[in-house]
């Protein structure tokens, strides 16, 4: 319970720290945490339940999209700023570290095993933010009502 | 103002779009929806990762074209949320175009770094991801004074110095391994890989490696190839920088 707290509470500050990295407006410092973390709580509870990272990656990217999208709705800001954010915790950047680590120090299975589990949460995440991106703007304007 | 001068006006706001990390797509439609509001006529652009090409016909048939190298982006999104901003007002006829250059000029020039913020926000999000990574609170104790490295190194260092991008990235993984190399000498019950990742997490091209998938998928391939070869480029720096320093505490 506490190890699951503790990853949430780091997918918040995480986000939080990367919306200032990125000079995000302060007002939106908050949101965009809290995007980041619903994001990564999606991730592992699907990553528990299904032992899957294309499915984990796929479900936690749509539903960071629509967070996404219904926050630019009702703060008035662009959904860049939400989404670049909040796929932080999700996004395969030491993944990709870590195939480029393995071909270095020359263990190239390795490398192979990382690279094909990056793409796979590349394509994922792809699916899963196009298909966020289907969804009719009307959706969004009948929420935020 | 003239056509010139709007179409002018135009390019920059595109540029200045993908100078700050906007997606592809975001940027097109932005700027097609202004130059309705700019009343140029039959407007076109192709907008790449590095670079924008804009056209439209002046209203005596004269044709406007301009293309102009535009280098990678860096993330800046409050630039991107103050353009945002203002081409929805312009659009909806709430200002008129020449408070709208007014404005644009302003947060163009407009730089404020808030070091302190930034510094903070370094410490946080090393500690905070060395945590999502499996390290311990120990690790991600440690990992703070390496996000206090980076944010020295990348915030006060690196734009005196003026290195080009590999040497930058090179450089900040290799300094920053021998920070945790360093701390893992002391306290050796500290994982040296979590402190690693930790120390690196502000340069890794996570996001830039999914928006190019996305680019391929979105059919635009040269955008979408550029895209992933740089996040490529820069990880493998990254490894290398990383790779150097446990080489060189190898010897030692």
């Amino acid at each position: 319970m506490f190890a699951i707290f503790l990853q949430l509470a780091a997918a918040f500050l995480g986000t939080f720290s990367f919306a200032i990295i990125f000079k995000t407006p302060s007002k939106y410092y908050v949101a965009c945490g809290l995007i980041g973390t619903i994001g990564w709580g999606v991730y592992l509870l699907i990553m528990a339940a299904m032992h899957s990272l294309f499915a984990a990656s796929l479900i936690s990217s749509f539903v960071l999209i629509v967070l996404s999208r219904f926050a630019a709705y009702n703060l008035k800001g662009p959904v860049t700023i939400f989404l670049v954010c909040g796929i932080f915790c999700i996004v395969p950047g030491i993944g990709i570290y870590n195939v480029a680590h393995n071909f270095v120090s020359n263990d190239f299975n390795q490398a192979f095993t990382n690279g094909i589990s990056v793409l796979k949460v590349c394509l994922a995440m792809t699916l899963g933010i196009a298909f966020g991106y289907e969804l009719p703007a009307k959706l969004f304007i009948k929420l935020k009502k | 103002m003239n056509e010139d001068q709007r179409f002018e006006l135009l390019y920059q706001v595109g540029e200045e779009l993908l100078k700050d990390g906007a997606e592809l797509g975001r940027v097109e439609t932005t700027v097609a929806y202004l130059a309705e509001s700019f009343e140029l006529q039959e407007f076109s652009c192709f907008i790449m990762i590095n670079g924008i090409f804009m056209t439209c016909r002046k209203h005596n048939g004269d044709v406007l074209a301009k293309n102009k190298e535009v280098p990678l982006a860096t993330v800046q999104l409050d630039k991107i949320d103050a353009i945002n901003d203002f081409s929805r007002k312009l659009t909806a006829k709430k200002i008129s175009i020449a408070a709208f250059s007014r404005q644009f000029n302003q947060i163009k020039q407009d730089y404020q770094p808030q070091l302190k913020r930034q510094f903070l926000a370094y410490c946080l999000g090393s500690a905070s991801f060395c945590i999502i990574f499996n390290g311990t609170l120990p690790e991600s104790f440690a990992a703070l004074f390496l996000g206090l490295f980076m944010a020295f190194y990348l915030l006060i260092l690196t734009p005196k110095l003026k290195l080009s991008k590999i040497s930058l990235n090179i450089s900040a993984s290799f300094l920053v391994s021998i920070l945790a190399q360093i701390i893992h000498g002391f306290f050796p019950w500290l994982k040296l890989s979590s402190l690693v990742i930790g120390g690196i997490i502000a340069l890794v091209p996570g996001i830039s490696i999914v928006n190019g998938i996305r680019y391929l998928f979105n059919e635009d391939y040269p955008s979408g190839l550029a895209q992933v070869t740089d996040a490529l480029v820069i990880s493998l720096c990254i490894a290398f920088g990383v790779g150097l320093a446990l080489w060189t505490f190898d010897l030692l």
